[in-house]
């Protein structure tokens, strides 16, 4: 779809309502999948979403599709909603047009949406496999995309970000022991798929063996995977501003309070030069700016919306994104932790890798209980040996109110740039 | 031109309508449309696929043009795949229109979704919240055969849930219903109700220290220990690639002889299927019959791989222009002959656990883990003291041989399942016992 028809959506949509908002996604994709080392099959996908809401007397209507010709219905339909909807309190408009902050779009204009590159970078993964041939790569892909999105509304605002990905992905097994390893990035030159490769034999190999866990306390080191996985996300819950005014999180009414160990900070640096989604503006329009979330321990601020900072009597912190319905949620852009930071390996630990079974933690009291995967008894950043099968029990907000060490190195996930997380006696079931 | 062995076509377009409601205010309602079509060929050397937004399904210079794209991806690929001889499936007779449904005005079943939520404002619930979802999806399916075929289903769904706050204390809990037809909200009204008074029950539950110990699974989380532990190592891809710890096990004992566990596209739960993702009529297919490995659930290109007479095609499901992939759809663990209060006193001394809160497993390793919604302890053969935050993990092949009851009647409860795609899927057993668990929890009861 042009922009003339975008522009044409807002004018039609303006005629009934009092905002019209839409948010559009061109991509492109190729995949490549392989089993026994060869490519199986190849996808290609060309398309489009439209994301509309409207604003009537403060309440709020949404449609979308991924069918452009549809657009006219979403609209109706839009504002059918919004006469359903309650009105917003407090309700602040749609973000006027502001001048955006410098920097660039997660866009590398390298990466080009064919089989070749993507083959080329399907065999480096290989490459690096083959470091452990005692392993037997399963299944293997590479996606490549780019595409535009487009947020544009009856106040003026009309952003466009170009994006670009690359992903790639592995799964191997060694006698009965498996590895997988992942990484994705909008650049080309941040992905080393030689070194996707060999994690993946290497996890698969090493993993062999494994001895059984008395059922005891243990210091455990927390991967970067883990700690995204478990405490991030379980965090990120807490904080965001819809749970809070819902009264879905242990941090409601704690602003300004004591609620993690005074050494703990959390923000989110949506340009972070590590980050992998830079976001000069959110998916509804607004600028986005560094957001710091604890301070020292101390709770400084959740995460919102226009709509939910509207009904917090405040203003978005530009956290914005897009649900396949047309309504917002609310998500970090690249949440960063900093703690006292040390060699986290140095001292013995049990070191787990990944865990199954994460988004089965209780995502209002932080209370875990997960299985242990590619998990090792460490000594002087060693591994000495291999776990066989453990559960891990614990508290998210327990464990970063009491205290944790980190690794300077990190890790880049889609939201968070991460490290690894030393935690001082944590139940281990064997 | 290229080289075609096989081409189909697999139309998906539907409209989604929701609504949610939070603390007994409409947050938001609304329904978006999607159509999506992938051209599927079988080349020389293995599969392309190519997805296009929406096309007019008569317009066949344009399907040509599109599968002629699929073909062209398909002569990049380099692993030869053959797809066996299977019958192709017309839709089966049940109608599950719900065209009263789709006629009642939104107003109407919002003002129905505000009133399950209210009945969940019992002292001690801070907040509340509601979401109804009704999906109507029509599937057009032909291939290069001349084989074609067309379905409609609807699927309704509606979850609740409720926030329970004594100082610094807080529980949730969270009910849902999803079916495959129409779904009327007023029959689920004391729902919110009962969903509130298990979040107040959870503020006096004590967590469990965890540890090996006896296990009794009711029929939601005994569902869900089938379709983790058992139905995602009896998918044929894992099984062809070497990763399920149930491959080259047919016809061998795996489990104790109580053990029948079925997957079932053409049952009428919320993983139902016409046919297939591949056109392929849908059935039943025993996996484990009386604890003995029976048969694998496929694709075409699965069953080619393994072998014709290693399990059932039309076990293939997709999201909307996605590739198909092997999936479960409604699977269960047969009942036995116990009554629940025989498990529970057989069990003696153990855990009792009850919902699900989802799981997740590596059928390669065979290990597999889930978490209840809350349990009991169970002491001297009766239920005691209330739990919660209790997960349960195990090593498949182990487990299985672990249980020693399975009760009278079976329950099967809806979701979603995620394997790269998610599709909706039913799973259900039960009254479960296994004479030994791991148990976890973080708590000291």
């Amino acid at each position: 779809m042009s922009e003339l028809d975008i522009d044409r959506i807002i004018s039609y949509g303006e005629k009934f309502a009092d905002e019209v908002e839409v948010f559009m996604l061109d991509y492109t994709d190729i995949s490549l999948e392989q089993r026994e080392m060869a490519v199986s099959s190849v996808f290609e996908h060309a398309g489009s979403s439209i994301y509309l809401r409207v604003v009537k007397d403060n309440r709020i209507g949404i449609s979308g599709t991924s069918d452009a010709e549809r657009w006219k219905d979403c609209v109706d339909v839009a504002l059918s909603s919004a006469k359903l909807s309650e009105p917003v309190p407090g309700w602040t408009g749609f973000p006027a047009k502001a001048a955006l902050p410098d920097g660039r779009d997660p866009f590398d204009p390298d990466i080009t949406v064919t089989p070749d590159l993507a083959a080329e970078y399907l065999e480096r993964m290989n490459a690096g496999a083959a470091k452990h041939p005692e392993a037997r790569v399963v299944t293997g892909g590479v996606s490549l995309s780019t595409g535009t999105a487009v947020i544009a509304n009856s106040n003026d605002v009309h952003y466009t970000r170009q994006i670009s990905g690359i992903s790639l992905g592995m799964d191997a097994i060694c006698e009965n022991s498996t590895g997988y390893d992942y990484d994705s990035s909008p650049f080309l030159d941040r992905i080393n798929p030689e070194k996707i490769g060999e994690e993946t034999t290497f996890w698969a190999t090493a993993s062999r063996n494994g001895a059984n866990v008395e059922t005891k306390k243990y210091d455990v080191v927390f991967s970067e995977h883990v700690v995204a996985s478990l405490i991030l996300d379980l965090f990120t819950e807490a904080v965001n501003g819809k749970n809070v005014l819902s009264g879905k999180s242990v941090f409601v009414g704690k602003l300004g309070e004591d609620v993690l160990h005074p050494s703990v900070s959390i923000s989110d640096v949506p340009m972070d030069p590590a980050g992998s989604a830079w976001k000069r503006f959110d998916s509804e329009g607004t600028v986005t700016s560094d957001l710091s979330i604890v301070q020292n321990g101390v709770l400084s601020a959740f995460m919102y919306d226009v709509k939910t900072g509207s009904q917090a009597k405040t203003t978005s912190t530009g956290h914005a994104h897009r649900a396949g319905n047309g309504a917002t949620y609310i998500h970090p852009h690249c949440l960063r932790i900093a703690a006292p930071v040390s060699d986290v390996m140095d001292k013995p630990c049990l070191f787990v890798r990944e865990v199954i079974g994460a988004h089965t933690a209780n995502s209002l009291t932080g209370e875990f209980s997960v299985e242990v995967a590619n998990a090792f008894f460490a000594e002087s950043g060693k591994f000495v040996s291999p776990v066989k099968k453990a559960m891990i029990s614990g508290n998210v907000f327990d464990i970063l109110r009491s205290g944790v060490h980190i690794s300077a190195e990190t890790k880049t996930f889609d939201g968070s740039v991460v490290p690894k997380m030393r935690i001082d006696s944590m139940q281990v079931i064997g | 031109m290229e080289t075609i062995r096989y081409y189909d076509i697999r139309y998906v377009r539907g409209t989604v309508t929701s609504i949610q409601t939070e603390n007994r205010v409409i947050e938001n309602a609304g329904s978006s449309f999607y159509g999506k079509a992938l051209f599927r060929v079988l080349g020389e050397n293995g599969w392309g696929y190519y997805c296009a937004s929406s096309i007019d399904m008569d317009d066949k210079k344009l399907k040509d043009a599109c599968i002629q794209k699929a073909a062209a991806s398909a002569r990049l690929a380099g692993v030869h795949a053959d797809i066996a001889d299977v019958p192709l499936g017309s839709p089966r007779s049940w109608v599950c229109s719900a065209k009263e449904q789709a006629e009642t005005p939104l107003e109407e079943k919002a003002a129905q979704l505000l009133l399950l939520e209210g009945s969940a404002k019992i002292p001690e619930i801070c907040s509340t919240s509601a979401r109804y979802s009704e999906q109507y999806q029509d599937v057009i399916f032909e291939d290069c055969n001349g084989y074609s075929s067309s379905s409609s289903v609807c699927r309704t769904l509606f979850t609740i849930s409720a926030v329970a706050n004594r100082g610094a204390d807080m529980q949730m809990n969270y009910e849902q219903e999803a079916v495959v037809g129409p779904l009327s909200l007023k029959e689920y009204l004391p729902y919110g109700e009962k969903c509130a008074k298990r979040a107040v029950e959870l503020l006096d539950a004590s967590a469990v220290s965890g540890g090996r110990m006896p296990a009794v699974l009711d029929p939601a989380i005994g569902g869900v220990f089938a379709h983790e532990a058992v139905g995602h190592a009896s998918e044929g891809d894992a099984v062809r690639d070497g990763v399920s710890v149930l491959a080259g096990k047919l016809g061998e004992r795996v489990g104790s002889s109580l053990v029948t566990i079925i997957d079932d596209p053409s049952m009428h739960g919320y993983g139902y299927e016409p046919f297939d993702a591949e056109g392929v009529a849908c059935g039943p297919t025993e996996l484990i019959k009386n604890g003995i490995m029976h048969k694998y659930m496929h694709s075409r290109e699965t069953l080619a791989a393994v072998g014709l007479d290693t399990g059932d095609a039309g076990h293939a499901r997709a999201e909307p222009g996605m590739q198909p992939l092997v999936r479960m759809s409604n699977t269960y663990i047969k009942e036995g002959d116990a009554s629940y209060d025989e498990i529970i006193a057989e069990c003696r001394k153990g855990v009792l656990l009850i919902g699900s809160r989802g799981g997740q497993v590596d059928p390669g390793r065979g290990a597999f883990q889930f978490n209840a919604k809350y349990g009991y302890l169970i002491e001297n053969g009766e239920t005691a003291k209330m739990i919660r935050d209790v997960s349960l993990s195990g090593d498949i092949l182990s487990v299985l041989h672990n249980i020693a009851l399975c009760g009278k009647e079976r329950k099967m409860s809806s979701g979603m399942c995620g394997k790269g795609q998610s599709v909706p899927v039913s799973d259900g057993a039960p009254h479960v016992y296994l004479t030994e668990a791991l148990v976890g929890g973080s708590g000291n009861v």
